[in-house]
Formats: structure tokens, sequence, C-alpha cells
């Protein structure tokens, strides 16, 4: 968010949002960027086909059946399917309007319509990773393709003309010797009866005939049903009959009802019934994990029954589960060798040699998701068939679990997705819409779950706690020789997995085994971890503490060196080069062919020099304040972040500025872009200000926002630049929803470092800098 | 809260069938009275609930946590996921 008192300055696109009329080679040479930003809309020629996407090889891969996803009414109005669920990024515009692109269709006579669950049907359709555009934008090209190409095919039969003289042009087809002209409504009928056209014979649109990719001029389709209140989220959806619960669920991770009594809580008036719901042993991927239902006439009534429930649990293996004691584990482990993922070099040998070795230890805690929504989901569920509506990031992973739960065929579930009040990876795991399905089908009556802002903090799938520890060695010129980057977390995989205790290829892939950094030493070490929660995926992922780790460590080498921050970086980037991983067993890339996304130290260097130019990186700042840089390659996109702080004399942070840089390959909507990034920066400064959940005796001990904090609009940063690198012909698209978060901690914290001598080490910030 | 949605719809949208305008198949979510609701805060810790003592040790990093599951559903999807990730990654 960018506010200024200033209403000449205030938030605009054109105003904060650059992309950057620059060549690659123009900053390679160091030369002078240009004075002037210049919006130019992305080069996408068919050149761009030539790299491969990780599309197909997601489970049940891409479809490009026009008949699929567009359908045309004889009014002419065009229905495009959105596939992927929005929570906030604009996929549910920005997919479609790639199909209306190409098809000529006009934005202003075409309606969106979400999809429900159906892999086979639509393809995946897990909407995380920021793949979206990365695995869609072509796909989505070749569907509007196909679709134009059947209407023009469908006109020239109607004119008796060739094909090659009728042209698709904003909604009609137009014969351009006579001037005739047809609507897409009026050849509907006739074009439905066309045969889709091989996606190897499509021609593609010529980019510089684009109108809307690129322009960043295409407002979202939901702008006005989420401004006027109308837009129908999870919470929204009422059914004849449902019924309302709430869940008490075991408090520790792994414990199960010992025993209950619920004479109280039938007391309450609207309450109609309390029952035990299964839960399963932990791990159990994404189940419930059971508890007590409290049934009611509405959702309050419900949860002042369950209040008044007297429950004794079991707590389980989990109950000694202390986030005191766990840190000191981690640490401990942390100082000593571990599972090695990474070599090169003789780590052990130049560490030995240095002539100075600087060691940093880098922690940050669990953190909750705390989407503005919290999970809910209703579930009719009715003999062998279920209809559930829920706020899902994974449409088909959620019909397909729900089918399995209950043991029915999935082609008896549908999955009707509604949109999600924010999501950060919490909404792809189904349980709550399990629970709904389980509660209905026990009912025999349409059922809501509704978890409160207490539930959602105390039963998340949580971001991992770790502690990341680096050494870093130098000769007498202060020139890094050796590296060693041990880092220690629960991973992910022990949601599916008893015993899982070393982190997975693709947690290990974000930004500890893919260190760009040209250092002749450098070794990564994975000690074990185990998980005494339930984990999983948050925004950004393992990026988060080891850009923080890693970005930190650059700032603290050039204080001991006497370096400016920002040219210690490009050293230690080195050279502009493809980073050869050839030593790592499994160079997880986040899923895409290395070869169309390869580690490129010249984007890296690129946005880095890119930020410093346009963020001012060295300008005279006022007493208190300091700036911070750091950059960071995640979902294959590259981003770098100038932060500027304010530390008053009692301790008091503030972000006045905040600059940013990204290489995010050929993109679909600037605008969008500029508002993840600006939302990364919010969420960024949240986690590093107040993020932390911990435990005691196995439980959280957070509940909602007032002890889990989230910045307000008065604490935002009140500057939020974004500059956006112009993609190359041949520049695949990269990842926009989650690569904005990983480089803001560090920024942060060199900043406040450069403001105040103090270094930050383990997030939350919270009252270290107070004085 | 908010008026009760509309209606949700499901594409069958197809163009190859001829048919041109959906055939809609509009769930249950039709308009209806809502319920009634009482404000209520839910309580940061649900009272009068109690746990019995664990005798499980302290958390430290190299114990093995978690239970293999005998549920041969739940095992097959653990396993499926699991796969998925160490492949997929997500």
């Amino acid at each position: 968010m960018n506010i200024r008192t200033n209403p000449n300055r205030l938030r605009g696109f054109e105003k904060h949002v650059k992309v950057e009329n620059l060549s690659r080679r123009s900053i390679l040479k160091g030369l002078g960027i240009a004075g002037s930003f210049v919006l130019a809309a992305p080069v996408m020629t068919r050149q761009a086909f030539a790299y491969e996407t990780g599309a197909g090889k997601m489970p049940h891969g891409v479809v490009v059946d026009p008949r699929v996803f567009v359908a045309i009414a004889p009014d002419g109005v065009v229905t495009i399917l959105a596939h992927r669920a929005e929570m906030g990024t604009g996929v549910r515009t920005s997919l479609p309007l790639i199909v209306a692109e190409e098809m000529e269709a006009d934005w202003s006579r075409v309606h969106v319509q979400q999809a429900h669950g159906d892999e086979v049907k639509f393809g995946n359709q897990d909407t995380d990773g920021s793949r979206s555009t990365r695995h869609y934008l072509i796909p989505m090209r070749q569907i509007g393709a196909s679709a134009r190409s059947m209407l023009e095919a469908a006109a020239a039969k109607k004119w008796g003309v060739p094909v090659t003289e009728v042209k698709a042009q904003n909604h009609e087809v137009v014969h351009t010797s006579s001037g005739r002209k047809i609507g897409f409504g009026d050849l509907a009928a006739d074009a439905a009866k066309e045969s889709v056209p091989s996606v190897e014979g499509l021609k593609l649109k010529d980019p510089k005939d684009f109108r809307y990719l690129g322009k960043g001029q295409v407002s979202i389709v939901d702008l006005h049903d989420i401004t006027t209140g109308k837009a129908h989220y999870g919470a929204d959806t009422r059914l004849p009959g449902l019924k309302y619960a709430v869940i008490a669920r075991p408090p520790v991770t792994g414990g199960k009802v010992k025993s209950f009594d619920d004479s109280a809580a039938m007391k309450v008036p609207g309450v109609e019934k309390v029952m035990e719901v299964k839960g399963w042993p932990w791990p159990s991927k994404f189940q419930p994990l059971g508890g007590v239902a409290v049934i009611a006439r509405n959702t309050g009534a419900a949860i002042k029954g369950r209040d008044a429930l007297k429950i004794v649990w079991d707590d389980g293996a989990n109950a000694k589960y202390d986030s005191v004691t766990y840190r000191a584990s981690l640490e401990e482990a942390a100082r000593k060798p571990g599972l090695i993922v990474r070599k090169e070099g003789d780590v052990d040998a130049a560490l030995k040699s240095a002539d100075k070795v600087i060691v940093g230890e880098y922690y940050l805690p669990h953190l909750a998701h705390v989407s503005m929504e919290p999970p809910v989901a209703v579930a009719d569920v009715k003999g062998d068939k279920a209809e559930i509506w829920a706020p899902v990031q994974s449409p088909g992973g959620t019909r397909e679990d729900v089918a399995k739960t209950l043991g029915i065929p999935e082609d008896n579930v549908t999955v009707n997705v509604t949109l999600l009040g924010g999501g950060f990876g919490r909404k792809s795991k189904c349980d709550f819409a399990l629970e709904a399905a389980l509660l209905s089908k026990e009912l025999g009556a349409p059922v809501k779950v509704q978890w409160t802002r207490e539930d959602d903090v105390h039963h998340d799938f949580l971001h991992t706690v770790s502690v990341e520890r680096i050494e870093a060695g130098l000769d007498k010129s202060g020139k890094v020789i050796a590296w060693r980057h041990r880092s220690v977390a629960p991973t992910i995989a022990s949601t599916f997995a008893a015993g899982a205790n070393h982190e997975a290829p693709f947690e290990l892939g974000m930004g500890l085994i893919d260190n760009p950094f040209e250092i002749a030493n450098l070794q990564c070490e994975n000690p074990e971890a185990a998980a005494f929660t339930r984990i999983g995926w948050f925004r950004s992922v393992s990026n988060i503490p080891r850009a923080f780790a890693v970005q930190s460590m650059v700032g603290e080498i050039a204080h001991a060196t006497g370096r400016d921050q920002k040219d210690m970086l490009l050293e230690l980037i080195g050279s502009p080069r493809i980073v050869n991983l050839s030593s790592v067993k499994d160079p997880w890339n986040y899923g895409e062919p290395y070869d169309s996304y390869p580690i490129d130290t010249a984007r890296l260097r690129k946005v880095v020099e890119l930020v410093a130019e346009k963020g001012e990186w060295g300008r005279t700042v006022p007493k208190g304040h300091g700036l911070g840089i750091a950059v960071h390659r995640s979902f294959v996109s590259y981003i770098a972040t100038i932060v500027e702080v304010a530390v008053d004399d009692k301790g008091k942070l503030t972000v006045p500025r905040v600059d940013t840089a990204i290489d995010c390959g050929t993109y679909v909507n600037p605008e969008r872009i500029a508002s993840q990034i600006e939302g990364a920066a919010i969420m960024g400064l949240s986690l590093a200000k107040y993020g932390e959940i911990s435990f005691k005796d196995g439980k959280v001990q957070q509940s909602n926002f007032d002890d889990f904090p989230v910045i307000r609009i008065d604490e935002s940063p009140a500057i939020t630049n974004v500059y956006i690198v112009p993609p190359g012909a041949d520049t695949p698209p990269s990842g926009v929803g989650e690569p904005g978060v990983p480089p803001f901690a560090p920024a942060l914290s060199n900043a406040i470092f450069a403001a105040t001598g103090k270094r930050i080490r383990a997030l939350p910030i919270g009252k270290q800098l107070e004085t | 809260m908010r008026t009760p949605p509309r209606k949700f719809q499901t594409l069958a949208a197809i163009l190859s069938a001829g048919i041109l305008l959906f055939a809609t198949q509009t769930a249950f979510a039709q308009s209806t009275s809502p319920p009634s609701t009482t404000a209520t805060r839910p309580a940061k810790v649900l009272p009068d609930q109690t746990s019995v003592p664990s005798s499980g040790p302290p958390s430290t990093t190299g114990q093995t946590t978690g239970e293999a599951t005998r549920d041969p559903t739940i095992k097959k999807m653990n396993e499926d996921e699991k796969q998925k990730v160490d492949t997929k990654g997500k």
C-alpha cells in the first residue's frame, strides 16, 4: 500500500509500477539506466514457446481443449472458465484474460465462471507454488487461439470464402476484402461444429497486437463484488436445512478425546447435538484432527455450546513440545555436522585456512497463515454423493480426498470453489472440508463447519521452525573463500510420513542447495529435526528462513570487511553465469526443467542493480534511518528489495520506503505484480515484527490477532515502489505470488543494523529494539 | 451477515455439443432466510478442558515422532502425498 499525504502523489499504477525499458546487456555493462519509465508490453513471440515448463508433469497435467474452457452464447457473451482458485492474486482474471486476448474476445463481453474441482476435465488445479501463470500462459493462449480458429473457420464456410480471407477482430469475424462482419454470437452454433485444431498448427497472435496482455489496465473481475460486499466467500454459503457446527479439537497434535460431558452444552439455546468426530493418528495427510462437534441452529450458538463442553483430552506423545527447549535443540543440531546435500570444494579445509571466520545463527519460529477468512466449508452428503462448497486452493485434491475419506467414487463428489479470503497455503489442505463432509454424512443433513480465529491459530498446518547456521571464511583480502550453511527444520513431509526427520528435496531447493554465490568451497548440510506438530506450506515456504539467513550474513560480512552491502552482495553473486548444480543429488528447481529455468546470475545481478539504481541506494537518510538490501531467487523469479527503516530513540520501528525490483519473465498483468509485491512487503513486515507461534506443553500459546498481530495500516510501509524487468523474447514466465516475501526480512534486518548497529538474528523483532 | 448467495453454477459449456447456452447445474444454495445469529467471541482457551498427564520425553530434534497409520486408505493417501511432494514439491 502506498499512502502519501500529497494527493498528487497518491498511489497510481503509473507512479509506482515501472516496467523498466532496459536491456540486460545495459545492466551487465554497468551502463546508465534510462531516466524515464516506459511502460512496455512484454514481448511474447512464437520463440517464447521454445521453452518447456513443468506443467505437464503436475498431477493430471494440462488440458488445452477450448470446448472445456470456452462457451459462446447466441447473444455473444463469451464465458471463460477459471479453473484456479482466487485468493487475492487475480488469477481468476489473468488466466481468462489470456484466452480472451488470443481469441479476440472483447473483455467487456466476457463472463468469467469458476470451475468446480475436476482435474481429469480441467487439468491440474492446485493453486499454489506461484505456478498458475507460469504453467498456464501457453495453454491459455492455445485455448484462445483454438477458439478463434474455429470461429474463423465457421465464418469462412458461411461466406464461402477461404479461411485465409477472414480474421477475428474484437468479438467479430471480418471478411477482409468485402468488409463483411459477423459477431461471435451469430457464429457460435456453426463454430461448435468445427473440429478443434491441433496445437501444432495454431497461429498465435503477434504480441504487437495485444490489447490486454502486459498492459495492466484490466481490473480483476471480482473487484466490484468484493468492494460492495457481494462477493461470495466460503462462509456465505447457505443451504436449506443447513446445520452449523464448530469443533473442539485436540489441543495437542496427535491427541484425542478421553471423555467429555455435554450436559451444559446441550442447554445452550440453539444447540441441537453434540457428538464426537473421528480423527486419525498423526500423521494422516489432511485428515481432520477429530474432537467433539457441537451442532446448532447457528454458528454463534454452536460456539457457546462448545465453550460449555467439559472435555478430558489424552494429549498423546507430543505433549512435551516446548518451543524454548526445542529451539535449543535446533541450535545444538546446527552446530554439528549434518547430512551433506551440496558440496563444492573442501569447506573444512578452507575454513581452517581462512583469515577470518564469521558465524551467524538465525532463528525463525513457527508462523501461522491467519488468512483473513478462517477455514470454513459446507458439505451436503446424500447417500453415495457429496457436494462441497469451500474456499479451497486445491479443488481437485479436495474432491479426491473427500471421495477417499467417505469411501465413494470421485465422480460422485462435486467441489464448488468460493472466493478465498486469503490462502497463503493454508487452504491447500482440505481438512475443514473433510470435517464438514463427515459431519454431513453422520447427520444426514447439510453442514457448515466454521473455524474461529482461535481454531485457525491453534490447529494450523504451521510454517516450520528453523535454525540456519552459516559459517563464512574470508581470506586476508576479505574475499569469501568458504561458506557452510546448515539448515535445521522439521519437514513438511512429516505431515505424511511418521519419522520424516530430514527436509525434502523441494525444501532444500528453496534457498539452500540453490545458493547462487560464486564461492569455491561451498557446503550445505541438513541435520535432522523431528516434527511435533503439523507442518505445511506457507507463502514462500523455506525461502523465508533461508533468505533471512543468507542475506543477513551478506550484511554481516559487509560490515566485518567495511564494504557496502550492495557491493558485497554483487561480489558474492559473482560473474554472470548459469549456476552448475551437478554436485547436488536432487536439485529441485520448483518442478521446472533447468534448461528453461536455470539459476542465471546475470538476472540476479540485474535486479540488484536495478533496485539500487531506482531505489537510490546509498542516498543520504536522516539520523536514525538506515537502508538494507537483499536479493533472492524463488519460484524461479528474481527479486531484490531495499528497505528504509526509521528507529526512534525508544526503539520504535517504522518503514518509510520500500523499493523492489522483480524479474518474473514474461507476464500478463503488471498491476497484479505490483499488488503482490505490496502485499508481500506488508506481510513480510508483519512476520518480521510480530510473527511467532510458540508451544508449551504441546499447545499453541497464541490465539488471535492480539497475540499474533498483523501490522495495521499505520505500520505499513509508507511507499512501496515496484520495478519490473521486461522479459526477453525467450524468457518464460515465473512466479509472482510468493517471491516478494523472502527478501523483505533480511533487507529490513540489514537496514536496522545500518540505523542502529543492532543485528537481528532471531525473528520476530519483538522488543529487541526497545531501549 | 451478507445476503445469501444467489446460486452457483457448474460449467457445462461445450462448443462441440452445439449447445451454446450453459446447461447450468444449479446447486442448492438458493436464497433462504438466514438463521439468526448471536454475536459471540470464542473463548481463547476452551474452559473446562483438561488433559491427562503425559509421560512423553521432552521435544528434541533427534526423536522419531508420528505414528504409522494402520488404516489402509490413510496409509495410501499418506504415501501418495509423500511421493507427490518428493517429486513435484507441492
